[in-house]
């Protein structure tokens, strides 16, 4: 095989696939080449061993693809999955306590729950919404066999055997002229209105533990939704979780949602019922402080914020909005004072919702840059800034952090 | 620098692994608990349900279920949280319910279908997804039918293709969009690349593509909520993540593809924990973890004012090979985030644990 490589190698030969001239097989080459594609060309030919075995150079060629392009598919490596040996002792301790910790809580709750049984269960049975037919919202009966089979209604295609006759174009033109088809309704339901999602939760008849999964289940689908700038949805999701179960977290998490939504009202109920459960939470008090600012309660506001700093002092979310204030305090305050322009800067600065689980950090920092990174989530649609700056000079809007790591 | 970054990533670690004497098909959580359940065939041709519970770093076997035709899939979905049965579809198209204490007689059976039941799916129960609790069979013979354990011997929703019509396997079937007591679809993947979303509550079909490949695995982003992505994979190594949330009127749903290895994408499985990242599992013997990232705006408006969506980007987070056989079957732990089990053709069903899913 070397006697037969030799002539490829001497002179200006090329690869077997792809073609590629040898002379780019070569570190300098690698170095200075942006062609990504190119580049995965020469990892494939390196990889299969056809040109010869070059792991140093296989290696240097990985790393400038990951430089240019850490997506990229080439960079995908068969491995085995991790063992003890890949981590440090310490992660490994940590992996294997979490576990063991999280197993003898499973095996007592499973004790306990042997004892409690069956009959809250029929409760609930009586509950449950009565046996689908397949028509919508009709009085119950009995014999929904029949009712499958007699109820039509004009074309809405009953079952899979009229989907094989459903004629795309034809449906399409319906649609234009008006069709009445639940097909299209269902559509623009969807579109227009917000789905109607209940705003509790009917709990009767659940354990405990059923009740705090639920809660936790709920307050994560708002979560979620508040990623994702859905704010509304998130506000709903959060009040389910609260009829489970109120908690502190969940309702720091919807005053944040409330105040996205310019909700102030709902947000100081909420920011106050943390207070409440919790005197001196310093989100519910940084909130708050929002809250009153936009309310125009700078006493109140100046208030809270003290508040925050007197536990942290030097928390520097706080001490901004305390500067805002106080030079609004001492400007004008023209009417028309585009609280937008101010509104905006305060929402970049207050912390994001509590997600128990270091999720906020996302959400932080994609306030800040108000959706221009590709990789995080869209940022909330406030009113877009007014233009004219206000006769106080805004603070500067803070500095961006670095965007997050993309995924090597 | 690239092992230092790769450290950051979520890790997949082995954690256990189970030999077993038969074919396993699908593995599922027990809910609220750290038992697991391994659904398959025996080679003598009867059906085997296992109950193993994990202690520690291994995994004991408490029970052993047999019946007379082989299990393919299972699920908990239309169960109560404090009932938790089993809802099992066979070889033979027969739906079961299951009481696993008392395994003898099922709750619920129906003989569902004429051919073997490929898969199945439920919702309405374990507290996901409201409305009445219901389960959904998608068979190889063509059939998709949504039951409803009250309701003895016949389904409440039956998608059937019509006489004359060639039928086409369905190979998956997936509940979603239950966010309240009326709303309901059913997404049903076939062997010829069809999917076709189908709207329980008006009864009809709400939209069907077609993926080229056979769609082998369907998966909503959460049962619950209004649908907001969905998840199709299939033969060749691709999937399609499809944003639900903008449905334009004739393109249909935006989607983003991805091919994740030349061969087979068994199944996906969304973290219950949280709706963007799920887990692909391979022909190969390889699972897949995957990020999925909004684009800057969901929606936008095409030349003539309709709303369409505009999908996102996947980035893989972690690749592992764990055999040579196809890893057929994965769960996700309701209850501990990141634990999860996964069966493959090799007769072996491990638990792994993948961490850091905190910091993404």
């Amino acid at each position: 095989m070397g006697d037969e490589s030799v002539p490829y190698l001497l002179g200006e030969g090329t690869t077997k696939t792809y073609q590629i001239p040898i002379s780019h097989l070569d570190y300098k080459f690698i170095e200075k080449c942006t062609d990504v594609k190119h580049l995965e060309k020469i990892l494939r030919v390196l990889r299969s061993g056809e040109e010869g075995c070059y792991p140093e150079l296989t290696l240097a060629c990985e790393k400038r693809i990951e430089c240019l392009d850490p997506r990229s598919r080439a960079l995908r490596k068969e491995k085995p999955a991790a063992t003890a040996s890949d981590f440090t002792a310490e992660e490994w301790e940590a992996i294997n306590s979490e576990l063991m910790g999280w197993l003898t809580e499973m095996n007592e709750d499973d004790k306990k729950s042997q004892l409690l049984r069956t009959d809250t269960l029929n409760e609930r049975q009586d509950n449950l919404p009565p046996i689908r037919c397949s028509s919508s919202c009709l009085p119950t009966s009995q014999n929904k066999k029949l009712q499958n089979k007699q109820r039509s209604k004009k074309n809405i295609p009953r079952d899979y055997s009229e989907w094989d006759k459903f004629d795309v174009e034809k449906e399409c033109s319906k649609i234009d002229e008006d069709g009445e088809e639940s097909n299209s309704k269902a559509r623009f339901s969807s579109r227009t209105s917000l789905p109607m999602i209940e705003k509790k939760i009917d709990t009767t008849g659940m354990t405990k533990r059923e009740k705090i999964f639920i809660a936790t289940r709920e307050k994560e689908k708002g979560n979620e939704a508040f990623a994702t700038g859905d704010y509304l949805e998130a506000v709903t999701y959060y009040t389910r979780s609260i009829s489970v179960i109120p908690t502190a977290a969940v309702y720091n998490n919807k005053a944040l949602a409330e105040i996205k939504l310019q909700d102030w009202d709902n947000a100081l109920q909420d920011c106050e019922k943390v207070l409440d459960m919790e005197p001196g939470n310093i989100k519910a008090l940084m909130r708050r402080a929002t809250v009153h600012s936009h309310l125009q309660n700078y006493q109140a506001a100046i208030e809270d914020l003290n508040n925050v700093l007197s536990v942290e002092p030097e928390n520097s979310r706080a001490k901004k909005s305390l500067l805002e204030i106080e030079e609004k305090l001492k400007g004008l305050k023209p009417i028309s004072e585009p609280q937008g322009k101010g509104k905006k800067i305060l929402i970049e600065e207050i912390e994001d919702a509590e997600s128990g689980e270091g999720k906020g950090e996302d959400t932080e920092e994609c306030e800040r840059h108000g959706g221009d990174t590709t990789s995080a989530a869209p940022a909330a649609a406030p009113p877009p800034p007014p233009p004219p700056p206000p006769p106080p000079p805004p603070p500067p809007p803070p500095p961006p952090p670095p965007p997050p790591p993309p995924p090597p | 620098m690239s092992a230092a970054a790769g450290l950051e990533r979520p890790q997949v670690v082995s954690h256990v692994q189970q030999a077993l004497s038969y074919t396993v098909f699908d593995c599922k959580w027990v809910p609220r608990s750290a038992r697991l359940l391994c659904l398959g065939s025996a080679a003598r041709g009867t059906g085997l349900v296992q109950l193993y519970e994990l202690h520690g770093a291994r995994l004991e076997l408490l029970r052993e279920i047999e019946k007379p035709k082989p299990i393919k899939c299972g699920t908990f979905g239309a169960t109560s949280l404090q009932q938790r049965y089993l809802a099992t579809g066979d070889f033979d198209g027969n739906l079961n319910i299951w009481n696993l204490e008392a395994p003898e007689i099922p709750v619920y059976s129906v003989k569902g279908h004429k051919e073997i039941i490929n898969s199945i799916d439920g919702v309405g129960g374990l507290g996901i997804g409201e409305g009445a609790p219901e389960i959904v069979t998608g068979s190889r013979d063509g059939t998709v039918k949504v039951w409803d354990p009250r309701q003895n011997d016949t389904p409440v929703a039956n998608m059937e293709p019509v006489q004359g019509e060639s039928k086409r396997d369905c190979w998956t079937v997936a509940f979603g969009n239950a966010y309240n007591q009326e709303e309901r679809v059913v997404c049903a993947g076939y062997d010829n690349g069809d999917i076709k979303l189908f709207d329980l509550k008006t009864m009809s079909l709400r939209w069907e593509t077609n993926i080229k490949n056979g769609v082998c695995s369907v998966e909503f982003d959460r049962k619950d909520i209004n649908m907001n992505k969905l998840v199709a994979t299939s033969l060749e190594g691709k999937f399609h993540v499809f944003d639900m949330r903008t449905q334009h009127p004739t393109k249909g749903f935006a989607s983003v593809s991805e091919k994740a290895q030349k061969s087979t994408i068994w199944q996906v499985r969304h973290l219950p924990q949280n709706r963007d990242i799920f887990m692909t599992s391979g022909g190969s013997g390889s699972l897949h973890l995957w990020k999925y990232e909004y684009p800057a705006q969901r929606s936008k408006k095409d030349s003539e004012g309709s709303e369409m969506g505009v999908a996102g980007s996947i980035s893989l987070l972690q690749n592992v090979t764990l055999s040579t056989q196809p890893i057929s079957s994965l769960d996700w732990s309701p209850d501990k985030k990141g634990l999860c089990v996964c069966g493959a053709f090799d007769q072996t069903v491990r638990v792994l644990i993948v961490t850091k899913l905190n910091k993404i």
